[in-house]
């Protein structure tokens, strides 16, 4: 489910006119600026499609996804065009490690290891360590290493290298690191690259740290030429070292570069477009640039106050109740269920965001009472998409309906009909707890990223009550929320206690 | 032999139902009603399989008995004239909602086990993909071709059969979220389709308008949320009583003639006969709803679509149409709302309940009240109007308002001048 429009993509694949320019675009470097719902993929699969059928038969082309599921959807939807052998799809560590394999002497053979095993070398050579500890070892780790080129190396970091040394392993991250190495003292390798992919294309740019995106200069020669796009409002992965600073820098380190924008918007009623655009406005960066709403019906977007964690998982699987058009005789026959009847969605259709994976808890014991089904994906980005998968399971699977519970974080992508986003709260959206590291920046983008998920129905709601790392607090709404026009804003029928509340509050603000 | 069979039932682990929903009291109801096959439901629930498991002990083959330990807690309830033996079937009841042919269905389906391996086989396919342990009648994000897939995968023997079709929220026809024809539903493994339930909506007649329904065999059952409520609509049968008998006779209906006829409700006494707005009280025959363009005369929203419409709609073949391997079938009326009407108090009141089990106690199961006592035995033991409104009751003259939008029809046997008449003879006879 990644960006798509209202079209068959396959047969007389049908472009607008950014779209097609974007596609037809013959001079060097292009950076396409792809704001959420704009065909970002269906416009990236056009270009290589178009350049695979321009190029001679004996070139190749190399695209790269941020996630490995990505490649297969990129890989899929290229399959009728016949590319073959002559187009590399994959992320980052699969080309690297593809590298690795057929040009590094030492590192051919070297197995990578994933982070489990990691984690359990670790704890075997550091017993004094807790789990907590190991796990933030590895991600200070992860993070030194996308800014590689730091010359003074903290010893921690050292440490870890040579537990994985003498395991004889390297870690994801010295995949990318020795492939930057390999192209920079081998010559003969940099230009085998060059002469083999003449045109490279990279996916979500916006997100590409320091390694990944000098890897991109040493691949792309004088005779090479880059397509990149992204949503430089859609970075959101600072923690992991990736930087938009990198977006904007494309035309200095590419030369020549033509940046091309993406604006129409398929995926989101006008309203709710209108709502995120006004929370990715109000952050103070130069680049905004404004989405045009093609679709034009009205959609929902509620605010919600629930006393705790509880109540709003309680208020979350009611609504989709409602959205389900009831999911049994008693609740249509009691008139539980009450929107317009060609507004039936399915549980495949609707996603419950949340800023912290605990949140997932309290809205697990509802569904469970409920007995919604729905699924927590694991996975939450490019590193743990490249974890091997399990090995090849006989038994026969299949395909069900659920509603997805996950992280914002994982959300990045993905499109629903429904979405709700609990815990818009202050402390945790923007996420500001001690102890856990947050640039307010990429946080606005991170709810960004949440609304624009949204088709038709979003739910931004928000606890009076919430309990975190054990302690008890009222926190107030948001900030986001406040910087949506009231006018976007519906409520749901307060119950009576609840406005008796809220007049009582009237009240004592009067004196 | 010849037996009644209620298998679409569920336990007190499905959401709203009654709690004394048990294997005892559908022991004692089944021999109050005159149930002789009566489904578990809820097999997919851990913990009614765990206690299925340790009160019934098998019977004929994949039939089994409640084991008498348990049988003795509700022996002393039951009316001496009703003793019968009771057969249990594993049963259970799935929801299905998912998007086919870019609709979102919601599709009951009950699902029919000749062992608690097979069942159990299935209970661990589907706990893969949902939660089974919420509701005794679990809701799965699951295809019902899909669901028809593991079911056939677990044994030879297992079926399923469509529950309720012409409901419109939660069947394979129904006008919410169905589809127009019963293949689409199953697609490639439609073929093994060979019986669907009528439900409280539908009565034979109606199904039989549809020729895409002829190579199906229909089947009625109660889908009781109490115990109380078993058996109002049943299946017939004359085979021998087992598990393989019952399976040859659905699936080989063309050839096998051991099923012989349904129990239906009436069905304008169901909850979905005709359109209507049940928060509005807007109750229409399909023909105003065309004048009014589908919408609610009160709110302007479009009304609920009842059955009766609904078959309408996909009808091909004229009113009073028999379909080839047509069964006949018999419209009952429950005992309590008989002797309600009567007596001119609700059915759950102590006088209604009095006269009820003193005719239980005298003449036998309710099931034989209805369908099979001479009047006038039923006259000797009933007060009133109570043998005539039987009668009335098989011969089908009867006067009923119209269910709709999830509120049940009402029915009237007696017109308030039967009533005058019915007194003033009373009073020629005791002078």
């Amino acid at each position: 489910m990644t960006d798509t429009l209202p079209i068959n993509n396959s047969v007389t694949p049908q472009l607008n006119e950014a779209q097609r320019t974007a596609v037809d675009y013959d001079g060097g470097h292009l950076l396409i600026v792809a704001g959420p719902g704009t065909g970002k993929t269906h416009t990236l699969t056009h270009r290589i499609r178009r350049c695979l059928d321009d190029m001679d038969p004996g070139q190749h082309i190399l695209a790269i996804t941020f996630t490995k599921k990505a490649a297969q959807e990129m890989r899929d939807r290229l399959q009728e065009a016949d590319a073959g052998e002559r187009l590399n799809v994959g992320t980052f560590h699969q080309f690297g490690l593809e590298v690795l394999k057929q040009y590094s002497v030492e590192l051919a053979d070297i197995d990578v290891a994933d982070p489990e095993q990691i984690d359990l070398r670790l704890a075997q050579e550091c017993p004094d360590l807790s789990a907590r500890d190991r796990k933030h070892w590895i991600q200070r780790v992860t993070r030194f290493k996308s800014d590689f080129e730091i010359s003074d190396i903290p010893t921690e970091i050292l440490q870890y290298n040579k537990i994985l040394r003498e395991a004889g392993w390297m870690d994801f991250d010295d995949v990318l690191i020795e492939t930057v190495r390999l192209l920079r003292e081998d010559q003969s390798v940099r230009q085998a690259l060059q002469a083999r992919y003449r045109a490279v294309f990279v996916d979500e740019y916006q997100d590409v740290n320091a390694v990944q995106r000098e890897l991109l200069r040493l691949l792309i020669g004088p005779d090479n030429r880059l397509t990149a796009i992204g949503d430089p409002n859609q970075a959101i992965y600072g923690f992991r070292g990736s930087s938009v600073t990198y977006f904007y820098a494309f035309s200095k380190d590419f030369p020549g570069a033509v940046t091309m924008n993406l604006s129409e918007n398929y995926r989101s009623a006008a309203n709710i477009l209108s709502a995120s655009t006004q929370v990715i406005a109000s952050r103070s960066d130069p680049a905004i640039q404004g989405l045009t709403a093609h679709i034009l019906k009205h959609g929902r977007l509620f605010i919600e106050q629930s006393a705790t964690p509880k109540a709003e998982a309680e208020y979350v699987v009611h609504q989709i109740e409602k959205l389900i058009g009831g999911t049994s005789m008693y609740s249509s026959d009691t008139g539980r269920v009450g929107y317009d009847d060609d507004a039936l969605i399915s549980f495949g259709d609707i996603a419950v965001l949340f800023r912290l994976n605990y949140q997932r808890h309290a809205l697990i014991q509802a569904f469970d009472r409920m007995g919604i089904p729905y699924h927590v994906p694991m996975k939450i980005g490019a590193a743990d998409d490249d974890l091997p998968g399990p090995l090849g399971d006989v038994e026969k699977e299949y395909q069900h309906e659920r509603v997805t519970l996950m992280s914002l974080h994982a959300s990045k992508g993905l499109e629903f009909p429904a979405v709700f986003i609990v815990g818009c709260e202050q402390r945790l959206i923007p996420l500001d707890i001690e102890g856990l590291s947050s640039d307010p920046d990429d946080e606005r983008r991170l709810f960004y990223v949440g609304m624009t998920r949204a088709k038709q129905w979003l739910y931004l709601s928000h606890c009076a009550r919430r309990s975190l790392f054990g302690r008890s607090y009222d926190p107030l709404p948001s900030p986001y929320l406040s910087d949506i026009e009231d006018r976007l804003k519906e409520y749901h029928e307060r119950r009576q206690a609840h406005s008796r509340r809220k007049k009582n509050e009237k009240q004592i603000e009067l004196f | 032999m010849k037996f009644c069979a209620d298998v679409h039932v569920h336990s007190y682990y499905s959401r709203a139902t009654s709690k004394n929903l048990n294997l005892e009291y559908l022991n004692l109801w089944g021999q109050i009603k005159g149930v002789d096959v009566i489904g578990t439901g809820d097999f997919t629930h851990p913990a009614w399989f765990a206690e299925i498991r340790d009160k019934l002990e098998p019977a004929e083959e994949g039939l089994f008995r409640l084991k008498p330990e348990f049988a003795a807690v509700t022996r002393d309830q039951v009316p001496r004239a009703c003793q019968r033996d009771i057969r249990f079937m594993l049963t259970v009841e799935i929801s299905n909602i998912y998007k086919r042919l870019d609709r979102v269905r919601k599709v009951h389906n009950c699902v029919f086990a000749p062992s608690f391996d097979a069942a159990g086989r299935i209970r661990q396919s589907l706990d893969k993909i949902g939660n089974l342990k919420s509701d005794g009648r679990p809701i799965l994000g699951l295809d019902s071709r899909d669901l028809l897939e593991i079911v056939l995968e677990s044994d030879p023997l297992s079926y399923l059969i469509p529950a309720h079709i012409w409901t419109p929220w939660f069947s394979a026809m129904g006008s919410k979220s169905g589809f127009d024809r019963m293949t689409d539903c199953f697609g490639d493994l439609s073929d093994h389709i060979f019986a669907v339930e009528t439900g409280l909506s539908s009565d034979p007649p109606m199904n039989w308008r549809l020729s895409q329904l002829d190579p199906y065999v229909l089947v009625s059952n109660g889908d009781a949320h109490s115990p109380g409520k078993l058996g109002r609509e049943a299946t017939l049968y004359d085979t021998e009583l087992s598990y393989p008998a019952i399976y040859d006779a659905l699936k080989n209906h063309n050839t096998n003639p051991g099923l012989i006829g349904t129990i239906e409700f009436f069905p304008e006494e169901g909850k979905y006969h005709y359109d209507g707005h049940r928060a509005c009280q807007t109750r229409m025959h399909p023909r105003d709803t065309n004048k009014h363009d589908g919408k609610c005369p009160v709110c302007q929203k479009p009304v609920t679509v009842g059955v009766m419409a609904r078959v309408e709609e996909l009808a091909d073949q004229p009113e009073g149409r028999k379909s080839p391997n047509w069964r006949p079938f018999f419209s009952l009326i429950p005992l309590p709302e008989i002797i309600s009407e009567v007596v001119g108090v609700g059915p759950n009141s102590k006088r209604v309940q009095k006269i009820y089990f003193e005719m239980l106690n005298a003449l036998g199961s309710e099931m034989f009240i209805l369908m099979d006592c001479p009047i006038d035995q039923i006259r000797r033991h009933s007060e009133g109007l109570i043998a005539e409104a039987i009668q009335r009751m098989r011969t089908g003259d009867v006067n009923i308002a119209s269910g709709y939008d999830g509120e049940f029809g009402t029915i009237h046997i007696f017109s308030d001048q039967d009533r005058e008449a019915h007194a003033a003879a009373e009073q020629l006879t005791l002078f």
